[in-house]
């Protein structure tokens, strides 16, 4: 292929879109810290998601239109650092390839350049190690070599991006300390190493598929009439069309038929997939199948019924259970189990977040100015996440306080303590002074090696947290847990302390942590729960 | 700050130096502002080289509040970068002097915003 039109550029960056949010936790992973708290990846994901989304929102006849559309999408749905750079880099592209019909590898050389251009207009000191440092070494190197063959120029200009991806290491101290590479570098070599495999012919789809925010108000609380998600990889790439499709409607819909290099992706929807493997295996032997239950995910989307931070969704409008309360709870929850506990505790909005994926201000500000209660009391449950409450809380004209819980255990301390306040308290002076009495601890495992406050931490070690200090590393859960009782807490003041079980986290074992946790504090009461909550194996609370 | 053997103070001017070189590297921000009239006629007058561009407040418990005035680049979403600076600027102010985050209030006013290779 030597040049491309609007369409396959549009395809080019989706396939870029979909392989990062293949590799969005391994970027996320590279940040500084061990703990899985970055969210570089998914950042730089939702702002291409927002950009491609905008364009198929204008449907674009022509470049100009195309480019103009995934620029000014890229603009509106910047997150995060990364996200900004990632922006001003599309925006250099769109400006290179604004008067063009189609695109010559030639074309992609100058987009490559206006991008690196654009995107160091807005840094005063720019620092070698960064995801700059990489789009101009991939622009420097395009624009040297003439390759006519996109999938050649493409692999050939990645190589350099992941050598450049791969001396950030050494560029940048706190890279070095860590061992990791620039996650926004990374973040850009995947998007074109997505948009090479497009090249090629290989076909690529998000491994963590996600419904888009209309999606799922649409799927919410809908009995599916086709259960089943079917992909079949078919090792041939002329099968009579005609005839699959009309078979495969028969009992299905979403069909979805593409071929390419040898190969035809079968994508139905249907009740039985077996049937529908079993069809078209009689054209060509199966190379891949893949079947997911759609009823499940739709029961998991809306059962919990939360707000989706990706997409700023919230619950659906008219949702809030605090509609005329005298003060309405709000808080943000990293987990199915979580959210059951908090509902119970008669929290009245739930948004979902957590490390990885700290709802933005709107996510606070749009459930709030929805709901008519009198006041209400927000709880972050996570320090990076307390200021966007904040900024919320100014933004609204709505009485609003934000209780700084740095961790879900936290609020639901406070959350139990205003259950048996009395309707005259300061309820937010209450729940202020039951967070600052809970001490939380967690039990993750390192994403990669590092030192942290002076310790050694080996990749896929786990650690053990109290009060965002890590202080003690091990190879098991129960060997990290034994240490909690040596931390520095006023034990004294202590009586209960509460455990979560994450949702990876083997229930058999959790059983038996809480035993030598229950052995380990005779004088205290140990409660165990199911928490359902990301990356951690284990949280708790000691009050 | 103070701990068992000494104690460290940071002078006003010491506060708003780091605020100012911190802010400087944040993605987006292409200059720094100047705070007051004063300045700004100074600085039309070609008297002062660089604005001053931060202003801080030492508060009596020991908290600080310091506002920004930035000039960013054209075509970026300004609530995302605001956001960076908030946050970068903090991180990076509280591991150079100890103070921790929650005792670091940031405003960010945007001045001016930079198109293309205009001159400042």
């Amino acid at each position: 292929m030597k040049e491309i039109d609007h369409v396959q550029l549009e395809a080019l960056f989706a396939s870029g879109l979909a392989n990062l949010e293949t590799h969005k936790s391994f970027v996320n992973s590279l940040n500084v810290f061990p703990v899985p708290d970055g969210d570089t990846g998914t950042n730089m994901s939702l702002t291409l998601r927002t950009a491609l989304d905008e364009v198929s929102k204008t449907r674009p006849m022509s470049m100009k239109e195309f480019v103009s559309a995934l620029s000014s999408g890229s603009l509106i749905g910047a997150r995060g650092n990364s996200g900004v750079i990632l922006s001003q880099i599309i925006r250099g592209m769109a400006a290179a390839a604004d008067n063009k019909s189609r695109i010559t590898t030639a074309d992609f050389s100058q987009m490559l350049s206006r991008a690196s251009e654009v995107a160091y207009k807005a840094v005063v000191t720019p620092v070698e190690g960064t995801i700059l440092t990489v789009v101009r070494r991939m622009s420097e190197h395009a624009g040297a070599v003439q390759i006519e063959d996109f999938a050649d120029y493409l692999a050939d200009v990645i190589k350099v991006g992941r050598q450049a991806v791969t001396e950030t290491t050494a560029q940048l101290p706190a890279l070095a300390e860590a061992h990791v590479v620039d996650a926004g570098a990374e973040g850009l070599v995947t998007i074109l190493e997505g948009m090479l495999m497009d090249v090629r012919g290989q076909f690529v789809q998000a491994q963590e598929p996600r419904p888009t925010a209309q999606g799922e108000q649409q799927a919410a609380g809908r009995q599916l009439t086709y259960r089943y998600d079917t992909v079949v990889l078919v090792a041939s790439d002329h099968l009579p069309e005609e005839q699959v499709r009309a078979k495969l409607t028969e009992r299905g819909d979403s069909l979805v038929l593409a071929s390419a290099g040898g190969l035809t992706k079968v994508h139905v929807h249907t009740n039985e997939p077996y049937d529908a493997i079993r069809y078209l295996m009689q054209f060509a032997p199966i190379r891949e199948a893949h079947i997911e239950d759609m009823q499940y995910q739709t029961d998991e989307y809306t059962g919990v019924s939360t707000a989706r931070a990706a997409t700023g969704q919230t619950e659906p409008p008219g949702g809030c259970a605090g509609q005329g309360v005298d003060t309405a709870y709000v808080v943000v929850s990293p987990g199915p189990g979580f959210d059951e506990v908090f509902r119970k505790l008669g929290a009245h909005i739930i948004i979902s977040g957590g490390d990885t994926m700290n709802p933005p201000t709107e996510a606070f500000v749009d459930p709030i100015a929805g709901c008519d209660a009198r006041s209400f009391l927000v709880f972050p449950n996570n320090k990076n996440i307390i200021l966007a409450a904040r900024q919320a809380a100014t933004l609204l004209d709505k009485d609003v306080k934000v209780v700084e819980s740095r961790h879900p255990v936290q609020a639901i301390a406070a959350l139990v303590q205003l259950v048996s306040s009395s309707p005259d308290d300061d309820r937010a002076a209450t729940a202020a002074a039951a967070v600052a009495a809970t001490d939380f601890f967690s039990v993750t495992r390192a994403t990669k090696n590092a030192t942290v406050c002076g310790l050694t931490v080996q990749q896929g070690s786990y650690m053990l947290f109290v009060d965002d200090n890590l202080v003690a590393t091990g190879d098991s859960v129960p060997t990290v847990l034994e240490h909690l009782k040596e931390t520095d807490l006023r034990w004294s003041d202590k009586s209960l302390v509460s455990v979560y079980r994450g949702a990876e986290h083997d229930e058999l074992a959790f059983d038996q942590e809480v035993a030598m946790l229950t052995q380990e504090f005779p004088d205290l009461e140990v409660q165990p729960y199911f928490g359902g909550q990301a990356f951690y194996d284990v949280v708790g609370s000691i009050e | 700050m103070s701990d068992t053997k000494g104690t460290a103070v940071l002078s006003r001017n010491a506060i708003e130096e780091i605020l100012r070189l911190a802010a400087l590297n944040v993605y987006g921000v292409t200059g720094l502002a100047p705070v007051t009239f004063g300045q700004r006629f100074s600085q039309a007058l070609a008297l002062t080289a660089t604005p001053r561009g931060v202003d801080a407040q030492i508060k009596p418990d020991g908290s600080i509040e310091a506002t920004i005035h930035v000039r960013l680049q054209y075509g970026l979403r300004v609530s995302e970068v605001a956001r960076t600076i908030t946050s970068q600027v903090r991180y990076a102010f509280s591991t150079m002097t100890g103070i921790p985050e929650d005792q670091v209030t940031l405003n960010v006013v945007v001045w001016s915003i930079r198109i293309e290779n205009q001159p400042e």
